[in-house]
């Protein structure tokens, strides 16, 4: 007779319980629930996975309602209910690896493995899942295992890491072409100005290149408002998406609150096509953390957190280590080199989700709920995190805050265009000859951008769309390409900078096959609190697909246009508007193409 | 006090009302799901949209005016959700314009693509809000073929009481708030996102607590069901009666349902200062003790053999008023704290006025007849009856009544012969059942008045069926001396009377007259006999019932 093996209780290990109560200090005692998603991760790591056990396990630890847990877990990506494989393989389909050939590399490990997308192997030594944008689609097609990136992925390097995937992070042949940075020589870098160096958390190697002096300068010479007001000045606007000023915004912050103020480094880098915030943590984490420092003192915040995308292990590492380094020098902490002035950086990481990249998300999902967005007003810098006034940068924004403290306003307002200033990190992927991350001046023309700077289109293809802000951004045509890359321009062009993501689309693919993607992205990245969103991205995807299939009508073309224009302009964040924006966009543009999936029944570029 | 207009209409509220409280408190509908008076606002179905604009200010924080001195305002370039918005000075709001109508359709074609639209066999059908709003706001034909739709879970258990149907669920959170906030103990959630969000409870848990009913009445589409109704009745059978539930002292309002005499439901009604929406699960499903099928329904007497024989009522009211009559010094009473305020008076006038005042008693027990969850600072209260005031405030008028304990004794004692009993147990709800069943036993004669059979029935030898409190008009005092008023939705069964009809019988067989015979004539009666009672009577008490003078300073915050 067989016998019932008892499975392990669910409870922490000395080593875990440890971590989760340091875990429990970076947070206000009355908002313990904010430790939710990290003790969901180190869960996972200590049992496995997250099953039921696990979820009441860690609601009694936090004092939280089962069902509280559950729906929490349910919301992100990273949690399994089930133990995955021991290599757990995510391939990236999202655009940029779809336009590099991601789904032969899918095909490829479901034939090599014999198991197909969330699956697992029968030795349970593998799974794999398909996933969103991986932030890495300079070097497209990429793939995890576990923790680590596999990057610039053939078949061949498939067979290599499936045969020794202990080793995945050495067998993949980077493609140096993809790390450039600068078009020409005499060209200003700012943020990226310290890439490549040795060791990215030293701190003697970042005050060698000038580090901290701004810091100390605040510090010993500036009262909050000045700072404010530089940055006010100095015209630099936010890098996240809206290109919103940053001065404006610190100068939001509701002074009269008397709850505690925050900043929250928004660093969760997610919206398809942009590669550039996890680059900067992991190449030069002090830059964004001065600028962070420095905020913190312009707002008045004694506490900072960098959110950090779920997916970023290595980022998250560099990020702490270099806090770290930097409380250990008194550049952070109580008293900070005698200023009076008391500040501590923590780092948040998330668990996948893309709307936790929109920053009331942010906040929510900060305070251990589902990343739902929230109605505004408030907004944030009034009422924000843990009810207290709070202000959320991007890190390549915040990363440019030092330069503009010891350089001057004036320095950084003489670089760009007027209105919309200073360098940016433009991340170009898809059907270039160099793609990869390049910081230039805002304004750059779209075309010198794709011709110039990227070696142009591979021979012998046609330039057939641009997308130039990231997958929220409406498609321009290859007559259009004579925008000037910055905020004001491209929403002159009925398009947005959004986050500088450029994915350059050629004519060997079939257009409908990436927008179709693109709102399959949408449909599974919208929270769900709103009809127009929940649903609407769920019908546009279905009637794409239908078409895409050759099951649909021109009838169907109408109806996708009406219900983007439906779900556009009535929700609570924006998503619902950027998964219209595209549908938008293409059918306005680009009819042609859907009308030839009709009349020829299907994809004209297959049949 | 910010003014603002809406549809051309000025109105003056009270700050921080929300544009849509104050349309519909006016009169001006504004079709909506997920808002709800008594949760908050997350404005999630974004069904509520209106145009919203604000006066445009000049630097100095002045209204910046029109060549004909009015105000100039600046439309905001989106919808707003009226759930959320605050009304500001001078905000100008329109609900009816094409881009308003626009935005009403886009949303409500975006809830109906995945439902189910199964009304025929919905219980929610005929008070849904989804059908309401698609009456009146949209009437437009589906753009979707129906296999297109996103197929969910149709029946998830979720618990012994509600079942839900996830395809009808849109998803507005009302179920989940409620538990959040109103009993704070959170049960359900939603898991996954977007189109594949699915409302769910902590798997291997299940709705089980006190108040879970009440997220079927919220539940503004059919998603939610209630076992206890489910597929039983459409609604649109059912006839409404304002009544008040008489399980524990706070009185709950509630809706009693019936069809051709069967009750099949009772809900919550709303009264801001007693229960608010809700009410509770036990005292909702009370019902069933009322359609008990053990029910009283034939006057009975002990015959020759000793056993209890059916009687007509008049041969039973005959043999008790005789008893009565006869006991001279021996006769005694027992009301209870169960019985609405003019049945405890016209015991007492019975008593006083035919029976030369013989001593009247009643317990002082929190014990009621249904078991009920312990008093959770919520509704429930610790004294699982509804008129333990009132009892108080009537014997005070009367010149306090004599205790339950002494009672019992002079019946044990032999000293009482005939003991007229109008309590649902006496021997069950007393704090030592086996002294009362003696006590009772060592009566001559015990006529008892009841609706459900107990020991004290047994040991009967009249008894005379009464009503269920559905079945009778009549008031209740709340425990903060608030009346409130409960009308009869069906008549008793059978051949059973009410109490108050029972009472007058017997009051006539004994000669006396009290000038009145209906319940509103006994209460205005009652209010000039009781200082505690004075100045009310039924036109006053109303829907929401009232608060006599001598009660206002006991009087809670509103619970809405
Ligand atoms: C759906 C959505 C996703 C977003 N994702 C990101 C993101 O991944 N990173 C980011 O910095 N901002 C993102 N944003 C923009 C943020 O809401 C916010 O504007 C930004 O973090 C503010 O910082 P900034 O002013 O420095 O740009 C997103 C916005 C939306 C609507
Ligand atoms: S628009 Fe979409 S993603 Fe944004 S809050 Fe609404 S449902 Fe969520
Ligand atoms: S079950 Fe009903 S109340 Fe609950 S979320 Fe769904 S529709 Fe709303
Ligand atoms: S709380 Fe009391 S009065 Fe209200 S329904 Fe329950 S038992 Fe009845
Ligand atoms: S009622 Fe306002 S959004 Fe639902």
């Amino acid at each position: 007779m067989p016998t019932a093996v008892a499975s392990p209780p669910v409870v922490f290990s000395e080593a875990a319980l440890a971590k989760f109560r340091v875990l429990l200090t970076h947070y206000p005692e009355k908002h313990r629930r904010a430790a939710l998603i990290p003790t969901l991760r180190l869960a996972q790591r200590e049992f496995g996975c997250v099953s039921n056990e696990v979820i009441e396990y860690v609601a009694g630890l936090l004092g939280l309602a089962p069902v509280q847990v559950h729906e929490v877990v349910g919301f992100y990506t990273l949690f399994h209910r089930e133990p995955p494989g021991k290599y757990h393989l995510q391939v990236c389909t999202n655009v940029s690896c779809m336009l590099n050939g991601s789904q032969k590399i899918v095909d490829h490990v479901c034939r090599r493995l014999g198991i197909r997308p969330d699956q697992k192997t029968a030795d349970g030594k593998f799974s794999l899942e398909t996933v969103e944008c991986l932030a890495s689609c300079g070097t497209a097609p990429v793939m995890m295992v576990n923790d680590t990136y596999c990057e610039n992925l053939t078949t061949d390097a498939v067979d290599r890491i499936l045969d020794d995937p202990e080793r995945a992070g050495e067998l993949w042949i980077p493609n140096e072409a993809n790390y450039i940075r600068r078009w020409k020589t005499e060209d200003t870098l700012i943020v990226t100005r310290r890439f490549n160096n040795p060791d990215p958390v030293s701190l003697a190697l970042y005050e060698r290149d000038g580090g901290n002096a701004a810091w100390r300068k605040v510090l010993e010479e500036m009262k909050p408002d000045e700072v404010t007001e530089v940055v006010k000045q100095s015209g630099l606007v936010g890098r996240g998406g809206a290109g919103f000023s940053a001065g404006l915004k610190w100068s939001f912050i509701d002074r009269k609150s008397k709850e505690p103020h925050y900043l929250t480094v928004n660093a969760d880098e997610g919206e398809p096509g942009t590669f550039k915030d996890r680059y900067l943590m992991e190449q030069d984490p002090h830059m964004f953390l001065e600028g962070a420092s420095i905020c913190s003192y312009a707002i008045g915040a004694h506490t900072a957190y960098v959110y950090i995308r779920g997916e970023f292990g290595k980022a998250q590492e560099i990020v702490q280590k270099a806090i770290d380094a930097r409380t250990a020098a008194g550049l952070l902490g109580k008293n900070i080199l005698g200023s009076g002035f008391d500040l501590d950086i923590h780092v948040h990481t998330g668990a996948g989700a893309y709307i936790c990249g929109e920053e009331t998300g942010l906040l929510e999902s900060l305070e251990g709920k589902r990343g739902q967005p929230r109605s505004k007003p408030p907004f944030p810098a009034v009422i924000g995190l843990f009810q207290g006034p709070t202000i959320i940068n991007n890190v390549e924004t915040l990363a440019n805050v030092p330069d503009i403290i010891v350089k001057g306003a004036a320095w950084f307002a003489s670089i760009g265009v007027p209105k919309n200033t200073g360098t940016r990190m433009l991340t170009v992927s898809g059907h270039v000859m160099k793609p990869g991350y390049y910081e230039l001046p805002l304004g750059i023309p779209l075309r010198t951008l794709i011709y110039d700077v990227c070696g142009g289109l591979r021979p012998g293809r046609q330039l057939a769309a641009v997308i130039p802000g990231g997958a929220s951004s409406g498609w321009l045509l290859p007559s259009e390409i004579d925008v000037p890359m910055d905020f004001n321009s491209l929403r002159a062009a009925g398009s947005m900078a959004g986050s500088g993501a450029v994915m350059v689309i050629d004519d060997s693919v079939c257009l409908l096959k990436v927008l179709l993607r693109i709102e399959e992205f949408f449909q599974d990245e919208s929270c769900g609190q709103c009809t127009p969103c929940r649903e609407g991205t769920g019908w546009l995807a279905r009637v794409l697909h239908k078409i895409e299939h050759g099951e649909g009508t021109k009838a169907d073309i109408d109806l996708a246009f009406s219900i983007a224009n439906n779900m556009a302009g009535i929700t609570i964040c924006v998503l619902s508007d950027a998964a219209a924006m595209p549908m938008q966009a293409v059918i306005k543009k680009f009819r042609p193409v859907l009308e030839a999936h009709v009349e020829h029944r299907g994809c004209p570029q297959t049949h | 006090m910010p003014k603002f207009t809406i549809d051309g209409k000025t109105l003056e509220v009270a700050p921080g009302t929300r544009v849509l409280e104050a349309a519909l408190k006016h009169g001006i509908h504004i079709p909506h799901f997920c808002f709800h008076p008594a949760l908050s606002a997350p404005a999630n179905c974004r069904m509520c949209l209106v145009d919203v604009g604000l006066p445009k200010m000049k630097p100095d924080r002045t209204p910046e005016l029109d060549a004909a001195g009015k105000p100039v305002i600046a439309m905001l370039p989106k919808l707003q959700t009226s759930c959320s918005t605050v009304v500001s000075e001078g905000m100008v709001v329109d609900t009816q314009g094409p881009r308003v109508k626009q935005g009403q359709h886009s949303v409500l074609e975006f809830i109906l693509i995945n439902h189910p639209l199964d009304c025929p066999i919905c219980d929610k059908a005929g008070e849904c809000m989804l059908q309401d709003n698609y009456f009146g706001w949209s009437r437009e034909d589906s753009r979707i073929e129906p296999p297109d739709k996103i197929r969910k879970h149709k029946i998830v258990d979720l618990g012994p009481k509600i079942v839900l149907d996830t395809e009808r669920c849109i998803l507005c959170t009302r179920c989940i708030r409620f538990y959040d906030e109103v009993t704070k103990a959170p049960s359900l959630g939603i898991v996954n996102r977007g189109t594949f969000s699915e409302l769910q409870v902590m798997p291997g848990r299940e709705l089980n607590g006190t108040y879970d009913y009440n997220i079927v009445d919220i539940c503004p589409v059919g998603a939610l069901t209630s076992r206890d109704f489910r597929f039983r009745k459409r609604v649109w059978f059912l006839k409404k009666t304002a009544a008040i539930c008489t399980h524990c002292a706070t009185g709950c309002n509630m809706t009693v349902e019936e069809d051709e005499g069967r009750l099949w439901r009772q809900t919550p009604r709303l009264n801001p200062a007693v229960n608010g929406f809700w009410m509770c699960d036990a005292g909702r499903s009370a019902y069933h003790h009322t359609l008990d099928a053990r029910r009283l329904t034939q006057p009975m007497r002990r015959g020759a053999g000793g056993t209890l024989e059916p009687a007509s009522w008049n041969e039973a009211l005959a043999f008790a008023a005789q008893k009565l009559r006869e006991s001279g010094a021996g006769v005694a009473g027992f009301v209870s704290n169960r019985s609405t305020n003019e049945e405890l008076f016209a015991f007492e006038r019975l008593f006083a006025q035919a029976l030369r005042g013989a001593p009247v008693a009643s317990l002082e027990t929190e014990v009621g007849i249904l078991p009920l969850p312990p008093a959770d600072g919520l509704l429930i209260r610790p004294d699982h009856n509804p008129n333990s005031r009132g009892v108080r405030e009537i014997a005070a008028s009367a010149g306090a009544w004599t205790g339950a304990e002494d009672l019992l004794s002079a019946c044990a004692e032999k000293r009482i012969r005939t003991l007229l009993v109008m309590d649902p147990d006496l021997v069950g709800r007393s704090p030592n059942p086996a002294a009362a069943e003696h006590a009772l036993a060592s009566v001559e004669n015990l006529i008892v008045i009841a609706s459900h059979p107990s020991a004290a029935t047994a040991l009967a030898h009249v008894v005379l069926p009464g009503a269920a409190a559905q079945e009778k008009d009549g008031t209740y005092t709340r425990f903060d001396g608030r009346v409130q008023r409960s009308r009869a939705a069906i008549p008793p069964p059978g051949h059973a009377r009410t109490e108050l009809e029972i009472l007058l019988g017997l009051a006539k067989m004994l000669g006396a007259d009290f000038g009145w015979t209906s319940p509103r004539a006994a209460f205005t009666s009652l209010a000039q006999a009781s200082k505690f009672f004075a100045g009310l009577t039924y036109d006053l008490i109303g829907p929401l019932g009232a608060v006599p003078a001598a009660a206002v300073a006991e009087q809670p915050a509103s619970l809405v």
